[in-house]
């Protein structure tokens, strides 16, 4: 959890995550950063995430981000 | 070599993964599910790269996603004439060079600000000028546009905006728009003058569509004036806390200089993205 928050972190440090209840829904993350963050995340958790999977429902808790990367075999 | 017809985009989906597994090295693309909604999306299919395009009213835009440059290239001189591309990037113009050898012109930069991290001092200083200015608000010519208004606005967005470069709105969403009332107008001696057309997420973030100042800084001054209330109006009743909205932000093309000056006395800066535009030749 605390590595998904520093990725979300470098992509948009002038954003508090932590207290935030939707990155989506509260504007944190744009369409943009979620294609960012698909990087970060294949990278640091080994995996590839089906691009039909790159929808805002699965961007907006480090929790849904978390079930994500575990649906497409992420080491996490 | 001809396009495919494609109704879903979910094939197209298929396909970007397929090439992403297969990638070793850097994906290039600039598709952020953009035409989810079309159901007839015209493909170029290549081994490790794809390009395709839709109907984006009126205009036709082109994607792309490859781990095969050179494959992409070649692709792209497939796109039909004036088929519009967007880049948007935190890197520069060379980032999208290659989009030059498939016989695309660059036509616009537009850079995107933000009033994140404005300072709890420039927020007074804001307030201050606000307050100076106070004068310049004339209420008497700035009203919310109503749908009588609708067929004038519509022909003055498009004859001011490049629509290839501006992704306007149809007829229909200017009406939800109006009915939002998310629409101002500025009138001098019954003659418009201008307009303010701006959107609200859900979360309440104001985002400034489009905007045309045919007059002076009052007229300006007037409609931001305007449109702030009318966007505090917007979220007081849809139980939107005001303390909890997000950043406003806009896009503005760098060339602009009659947007750019207002954008920054308003302390929004640039954070960092931009969007190159390109047209097919």
């Amino acid at each position: 959890m605390e590595k998904i928050y520093k990725i979300l972190q470098n992509i948009r440090p002038e954003f508090d995550f932590r207290t935030s209840t939707n990155f989506i829904e509260e504007g944190l993350l744009d369409s943009f950063d979620m294609v960012s963050l698909v990087s970060e995340l294949e990278a640091e958790y080994d995996c590839i995430i089906d691009a039909l999977d790159i929808m805002p429902e699965n961007f907006g808790t480090v929790e849904s981000i978390m079930l994500v990367v575990k649906k497409n075999g992420g080491n996490i | 070599m001809l396009p495919v017809l494609e109704h879903d985009i979910s094939v197209i989906k298929n396909t970007m993964t397929d090439i992403r597994r297969n990638c070793n090295g850097v994906i290039v693309q600039n598709y952020y599910n953009n035409c989810d909604d079309s159901n007839e999306i015209y493909v170029m299919y290549g081994e490790n790269a794809i390009a395709f395009w839709c109907d984006d009213n009126g205009v036709i835009r082109g994607y792309y996603y490859a781990s095969d440059i050179d494959e992409l290239k070649e692709l792209l001189k497939y796109l039909p004439k004036g088929t519009v591309i967007d880049v948007i990037t935190r890197g520069d113009l060379n980032t999208s060079a290659f989009l030059g050898l498939s016989g695309f012109c660059f036509l616009h930069e537009l850079q995107r600000f933000s009033s994140v991290g404005l300072s709890s001092e420039e927020s007074k200083y804001i307030s201050e000028r606000i307050k100076f200015m106070a004068d310049m608000y004339k209420v008497e010519n700035v009203c919310v546009a109503t749908e009588n208004d609708v067929d004038v606005l519509n022909d003055k967005l498009y004859e001011i905006f490049d629509k290839r470069e501006s992704h306007l709105p149809t007829r229909d969403e200017l009406v939800e728009y109006i009915q939002r009332r998310w629409v101002c107008l500025y009138y001098e001696n019954k003659e418009l003058k201008g307009f303010y057309i701006f959107k609200v997420m859900s979360n309440g973030q104001f985002y400034g569509y489009e905007i045309w100042n045919g007059t002076g800084p009052d007229g300006y001054f007037s409609m931001v004036m305007k449109a702030n209330e009318l966007h505090a109006e917007y979220c007081n009743s849809n139980k939107i806390p005001l303390d909890k909205i997000p950043p406003s932000y806009c896009w503005v093309n760098v060339k602009n200089k009659k947007a750019m000056r207002p954008i920054k006395f308003w302390g929004m800066k640039f954070d960092g993205l931009r969007d190159f535009v390109y047209e097919k030749q």
